[in-house]
């Protein structure tokens, strides 16, 4: 990612028109839309006014691969954090105004809560890059003698992409998250990494890469293979090459949901299983599609919180992944110990053209149940299709949120050893009505 | 001031991630409390160096310590020379066969030259390359072995060098003499061909051919070998080349002289050519490869066992967790993913007690995972 523009301002009306010049300056420099740029000032408006006049806030404009972001960041201090749950309402009989998330997210293709390093909050908000929906179709798969294994380039990864893009609209999934201008962008920008196979005669026939996404996890894409030759054997060493381009990496881990089935060489990886949509949000834990996890990192030890609502999950994946764990259950009489006494605060990246919601704990409090329950009501409201929760098990409060989030639907699906401070635990959970594109198998 | 001197490095560097050594051996049994290490992760040759060499090496006296080395190893290449029955203007000698793949790529290989090789192979023909901006271009292995026709298939006007290690570290497989012969024919010095022979006295079938000897009929072949190995002298770290005369004055131009140091130079020139020591070396390594290859299949585990003094294991697990389950009960083994074979462990072969103790901790490790 290239650093835009940054500048300092403050909260309130007055610094209001600085605050726009600002986006408006730094979308101009990086090229954007006059209506993406205003997308972003709607949502910089939302938050400046928002906020107690004067709070020192920094905003920034970066561009990244594929989305243009603003960044805000406050130091939090003194205000009521509570309002930054993205389900945060304003209590209509003491308040007539607060800080509008919800809506703010709403101007933008993306948003994301965070805290930094120094315990500040982050907030930022996303642009797609728009792609030209014109994307010529592949040639016809044709026969080839040899094929062998390279690293995409913005445009070798582009030729890969064509398949991936007709395939998703084939399968009437997000072909937005395959176009070869995306692809192509992401490899340019070191934020892609994989291996393609490419016949003699020059074609791309095969590929697999992954993308750097959650926290230290990598997402996991294919192997694909475009040809109808040879393709266990191809897709298996493209899914080896593909694991050893990223084994030096500092991930924990690769997370494959999107893969060619037919060919997908499952006995190097490790099967996480996904919920299937259901009647209750999808429960279902040992019945959905398999995704395939394989570990990168080594293993320091350390301890494992955990609640008994997961508890045969995490005993398998600990033992099955061998983790040095100091296992340590809590009771329901630890809970309330571990979640402290005040409001819980989620923090949420939401991706509207993923259909997407990836959450993790910012702050335990007493409120988990009816934080997730709002939650949940505003993803369904805004019609989001899969919501992962992270829980570093490293931390008691993230525990905590164990039993609230099973209770709701969600089911476990991967232990990520060294994931967070300690092993993240992911829990997903698919809206009844979730489409079948929306990260499952196939592209 | 820059601040930022990572911006100094050009942009293709910045894309490879740097290979982490494992810690020393002290360190790691610290780590996981462990009396006991027995390594069978770097394919050396636990009988050590032959006695000539062992001599060669308590003989070495401290005085001798302040004065440099010959530059070109000048007694060793006439040494190996009269051992190849070639002419020491055939050699060229390195610290370790990594800094002679260096010495020919740096000769060979310009911005936008390529280099073709199998891509399951001894991974420093790759990352020289591409540290060196030339592009490495893959082929992949047909039954575990280098598959000369697609090799042969993605030259063009660009490839310089050929590599292909013989026997092949990590499978084994090898190619006859037959293979060899047409490869070079069908190559017809359009680019080197580098054969690496680091495993070849391992080596006793009757149709493994021995590529120094087909020098004279192609100049464009290089033949490396190596003390790390079956000489045992891999923490001296010597290796060297042997080529065609003119091969051999342009590999010489990129050369790095005075890397390899004194102790290596002596050891070297006592250690080539014993073969007792060859032949015990072999006797061990069959015995435990009989041995071990049996064992893993009885444990119901794919093997691929072929010539060289290690053997792999595909597992139901993955490579990163045997590793640390086998390290605690006292094996290091080397995990393979970074050879793009996730899943799978390489074991150095051992005596056959070392070999035993490691099959009853795989078998524990198994039990108690699957």
């Amino acid at each position: 990612m290239t650093l835009g523009s940054m500048c300092q301002l403050k909260a309130g009306l007055e610094d209001l028109p600085r605050a726009m010049a600002f986006v408006e300056t730094a979308g101009r420099h990086h090229a954007m839309a006059v209506d993406a740029v205003r997308k972003l000032q709607l949502a910089a408006e939302e938050v400046i006014t928002a906020l107690d006049p004067g709070t020192d806030l920094e905003f920034a404009v970066a561009a990244g691969a594929d989305r243009t972001r603003l960044t805000i960041t406050c130091h939090g201090r003194g205000m009521d954090l509570a309002a930054f749950n993205l389900a945060w309402r304003p209590d209509p009989e003491t308040m007539d105004t607060g800080l509008g998330l919800a809506l703010a997210s709403r101007y933008v293709d993306a948003f994301a809560l965070e805290a930094d390093a120094g315990g500040r909050l982050v907030l930022q908000f996303g642009v797609d890059t728009p792609y030209d929906g014109s994307v010529t179709p592949p040639p016809p798969a044709a026969p080839w003698r040899f094929y062998r294994l390279i690293r995409p380039t913005p445009q070798t990864i582009m030729a890969a992409g064509k398949h991936l893009y007709h395939r998703a609209l084939a399968a009437k999934g997000n072909p937005r998250a395959m176009h070869p201008d995306r692809l192509a962008a992401l490899t340019a920008g070191d934020a892609l990494f994989g291996t393609l196979a490419e016949a003699d005669d020059g074609r791309i026939v095969g590929c697999c890469f992954c993308i750097p996404r959650d926290r230290r996890l990598l997402d996991g894409f294919g192997p694909f293979v475009f040809t109808e030759q040879e393709r266990r054997r191809m897709a298996r060493d493209l899914a080896c090459h593909t694991l050893e381009r990223v084994a030096r990496k500092p991930y924990s881990g690769v997370l494959t949901t999107r893969y060619d089935g037919d060919c997908f060489p499952a006995e190097f990886f490790i099967p996480a299983r996904r919920p299937t949509a259901g009647p209750t949000g999808g429960g279902g834990a040992a019945t959905g599609t398999t995704v395939w996890h394989f570990p990168l990192a080594d293993d320091a030890g350390g301890p494992l919180h955990y609640h008994v609502a997961a508890e045969p999950f995490i005993r398998e994946a600990a033992t099955l992944q061998d983790l040095p764990r100091q296992m340590i259950r809590l009771s329901d009489a630890d809970l309330a110990a571990v979640t402290g006494d005040g409001a819980s605060v989620f923090s949420t990246a939401l991706d509207r053209g993923e259909r997407a919601a990836m959450l993790h704990l910012l702050m335990p409090g007493t409120d988990l149940a009816a934080n997730a329950d709002a939650h949940l009501a505003f993803f369904a409201q805004e019609e989001i299709a899969l919501c992962r929760f992270f829980l570093d098990l490293g931390r008691p409060g993230d525990a905590a949120l164990i039993p609230v989030l099973v209770e709701r639907g969600f089911a476990p699906c991967l232990l990520l050893p060294g994931g967070g401070r300690g092993d993240l635990l992911v829990l997903e959970r698919l809206s009844d009505a979730s489409a079948c594109g929306v990260a499952q198998g196939g592209a | 001031m820059n601040p930022y001197p990572a911006m100094l490095v050009p942009p293709a560097i910045r894309t490879i991630d740097p290979y982490m050594p494992s810690k020393p051996d002290r360190h790691l049994m610290a780590a996981y409390g462990i009396d006991t290490l027995y390594r069978l992760n770097n394919n050396e040759n636990p009988l050590g160096p032959p006695p000539g060499a062992a001599a060669a090496i308590s003989g070495l006296r401290p005085e001798r310590m302040a004065i440099y080395p010959s530059g070109d190893a000048y007694d060793l290449r006439g040494h190996i020379a009269k051992f190849l029955d070639v002419s020491p203007d055939q050699v060229v000698c390195g610290n370790g066969a990594n800094e002679i793949i260096q010495f020919v790529i740096s000769a060979y290989c310009g911005p936008g030259d390529n280099i073709v090789t199998g891509d399951k192979t001894f991974a420093v023909y790759e990352w020289v390359a591409e540290f060196s901006g030339v592009e490495a271009r893959l082929t992949p292995m047909k039954d575990h072995g280098f598959d000369p026709d697609a090799m042969l298939a993605f030259m063009d006007g660009r490839t310089k060098i050929l590599f292909v290690c013989n026997p092949n570290n990590p499978t084994g497989t090898y190619w006859n003499g037959q293979t060899l012969e047409a490869f070079l024919r069908a190559v017809d010095g359009r680019a080197m061909v580098v054969v690496d022979e680091a495993y070849c006295e391992f080596v006793d079938r009757p149709d493994f051919p021995d590529a120094a000897t087909l020098l004279d009929r192609y100049p464009n072949l290089l033949v490396f070998r190596t003390f790390s190995k079956v000489y045992g002298l891999a923490g001296l770290r010597i290796g060297y080349l042997v080529g065609h005369r003119d091969a051999v004055y342009d590999v010489c131009r990129t050369r790095i002289v005075y890397s390899i140091n004194a102790a290596a130079q002596a050891a070297a020139m006592a250690a080539l050519g014993d073969t007792d020591h060859i032949h015990r070396t072999r006797e061990m390594v069959a015995d435990a490869k009989c041995y071990l290859t049996g064992a893993l299949k009885g444990l119901g585990l794919p093997v691929i066992a072929g010539e060289g003094n290690y053997v792999i294991g595909g597992l139901p697990f993955n490579d990163q967790l045997a590793y640390r389950r086998l390290i605690r009960r006292g094996y290091m083994v080397r995990t393979m993913t970074s050879f793009r074979f996730p899943n799978h462990i390489r074991i150095t072969l051992r005596r056959r007690p070392v070999m035993e103790g490691f099959v009853a901790a795989l078998a524990a490790v198994l039990e108690k995972i699957t």
